[in-house]
C-alpha cells in the first residue's frame, strides 16, 4: 500500500514539473497568457482542481505580489501536492526559460551587433516592445483609474518616478495610501451609506 | 555584485512586483540601468526584446539574464530564484488564508494603492521605453528650456511604434508576431531612414 502511495506522490510531481516546463516552454508573451493553458492542462484535462480552485488561483495570482506564472505554480504545486509540490511546479516554470535564457546571454553576453541591419532588427524590436508596453500600460489605466481621485494619485506617482524617485518606496507610499484611503477617507465620505452595517 | 547580495535584490522586486512581471521593468530600471550602473538603456532594451521572443515569463528570462550578467551562471541561478522566492514563501501561505482575509479593509485598500502605484510605474516605463525607440536625445520637455535645436525624432521608431499599438490593441495580434515583424521592419527601415 505505502509503496503505491508513494509511487503516485512522486507521479504527481513529475506531472507538475514537466506540465509547467512544457506550459512555460510554448506559452510565449508572460503569465496572463498563460492562465487559460493552465486551466485547461490541470482542470480540463487533469480532472485535478474544480473550477472553483482555478478561480481562486486568479485571485491569488492578482493578490500576492511577484510573477504571475510562479504565482499561480505555487497555488497549483500546493493544492496537488503540498510544499514539494509547490517548489515541483516552480521549478518546472523556471526550467525553459533559464536554460534558453542562460546559452542565449552566454553566446552573446553584449547584445550589440555590429552589422547595420542587424543593429536595425534590434532597434525594431525596441520599438515593437515600447508598442507592447504602451498597450499593457493602458489597460492597466483602464482598470486600475476609475474616478477623478485616482487620476489625481495616478499623476502624482508618475510625477515622482519621472523625479527619479525609487520604485520601491513609491510602490510602499501607495501601499499606505490605500490603506487609509479604505480605512478612514472613504468611511468618512459616506457614513449614511455605511452606517448600517458596522465591521 | 556578491551572490547574497544579488539573491536580496532579486526577492526585493519579487516582493514589490504587484500584478505581474511588467512591474519589474521600472524596478530593473531603478537598480540597474544608467551611467555608471550595470547597463546602458539600449543594452536594457535589447535585453528586454529578448525576454519577450524568448519562451517563458519575461520577468523570469530578464531576471536570468541580469544575474548572468553580473555574475555568470551562479548568478543567473541566484536572481532567478531570488525573485521567485517570495512568491514561493507568500503564495504558498495565501493558498490557506487567501479566503480568511480577501474581504478585509486592510487587504483591500493596500491592494487598491499598490495597484494604483503599478499604473503610475508602467506609465514612467513607457516614458523611459519611447526615449529609447522614438525620441533618441531625450524626451520633448527636456528641450523646452534650451530650445528644440537638438530635438530629433526617429521616424522608423514612430512608424514601428504606432503599428504595434495598432496590431496589438485592434487586431489582437499575438506577441510573438508583433516582435518578429518589428525586427523585419526595424533591419528594412532604420538603416535608410534613420
Amino acid at each position: 500500500m505505502t509503496e503505491e502511495k508513494k509511487l503516485s506522490c512522486a507521479a504527481r510531481l513529475w506531472l507538475l514539473f514537466f506540465t509547467f516546463a512544457r506550459i512555460a516552454a510554448l506559452v510565449v508573451g508572460g503569465g496572463l497568457a498563460m492562465l487559460p493553458v493552465i486551466e485547461e492542462a490541470f482542470s480540463v484535462k487533469k480532472k485535478l482542481l474544480t473550477k472553483d480552485e482555478i478561480l481562486d488561483m486568479v485571485t491569488l495570482t492578482q493578490t500576492v505580489p511577484g510573477i504571475i506564472a510562479a504565482n499561480s505554480a505555487v497555488y497549483i504545486g500546493m493544492k496537488i501536492a503540498g510544499f514539494m509540490g509547490a517548489l515541483c511546479a516552480l521549478a518546472g516554470a523556471i526550467f525553459p526559460s533559464f536554460t534558453v535564457i542562460v546559452i542565449i546571454a552566454w553566446l552573446f553576453p553584449e547584445l550589440s551587433p555590429d552589422n547595420r541591419f542587424y543593429l536595425g532588427a534590434f532597434a525594431g524590436v525596441r520599438a515593437g516592445v515600447t508598442g507592447l508596453i504602451i498597450v499593457t500600460a493602458c489597460k492597466m489605466a483602464k482598470k486600475g483609474i476609475k474616478g477623478v481621485v485616482e487620476a489625481v494619485m495616478a499623476v502624482i506617482f508618475l510625477l515622482a518616478a519621472l523625479f527619479k524617485i525609487h520604485p520601491a518606496l513609491i510602490i510602499i507610499s501607495g501601499m499606505i495610501y490605500g490603506i487609509i484611503y479604505t480605512s478612514i477617507i472613504k468611511r468618512r465620505l459616506a457614513p449614511a451609506v455605511n452606517g448600517g452595517e458596522k465591521c | 555584485m556578491l551572490n547574497i547580495w544579488l539573491f536580496l535584490t532579486f526577492a526585493k522586486f519579487g516582493l514589490l512586483c504587484f500584478g505581474g512581471g511588467y512591474m519589474l521593468i521600472p524596478l530593473f530600471i531603478a537598480e540597474f540601468v544608467g551611467d555608471g550602473k550595470l547597463l546602458t538603456p539600449e543594452r536594457f532594451g535589447n535585453l528586454v526584446s529578448i525576454s519577450q521572443v524568448t519562451p517563458g515569463p519575461v520577468g523570469i528570462n530578464a531576471a536570468t539574464f541580469i544575474g548572468f550578467i553580473q555574475n555568470h551562471f551562479w548568478g543567473a541561478l541566484t536572481a532567478t530564484c531570488g525573485l521567485v522566492f517570495p512568491t514561493l514563501i507568500l503564495a504558498g501561505f495565501a493558498v490557506s488564508l487567501i479566503k480568511r482575509y480577501q474581504e478585509t479593509k486592510f487587504l483591500k485598500g493596500l491592494l487598491y494603492g499598490a495597484r494604483l502605484a503599478a499604473v503610475s510605474l508602467i506609465g514612467y516605463a513607457v516614458t523611459v521605453f519611447l526615449e529609447l525607440s522614438v525620441f533618441p536625445r531625450g524626451l520633448p520637455w527636456k528641450f523646452i528650456a534650451s530650445g528644440f535645436d537638438n530635438f530629433k525624432v526617429s521616424i522608423s521608431g514612430i512608424i514601428i511604434t504606432g503599428l504595434a499599438c495598432l496590431f496589438i490593441s485592434r487586431f489582437k495580434i499575438g506577441t510573438t508576431y508583433i516582435i518578429l515583424s518589428s525586427a523585419i521592419l526595424g533591419a528594412l527601415l532604420y538603416p535608410f531612414i534613420g
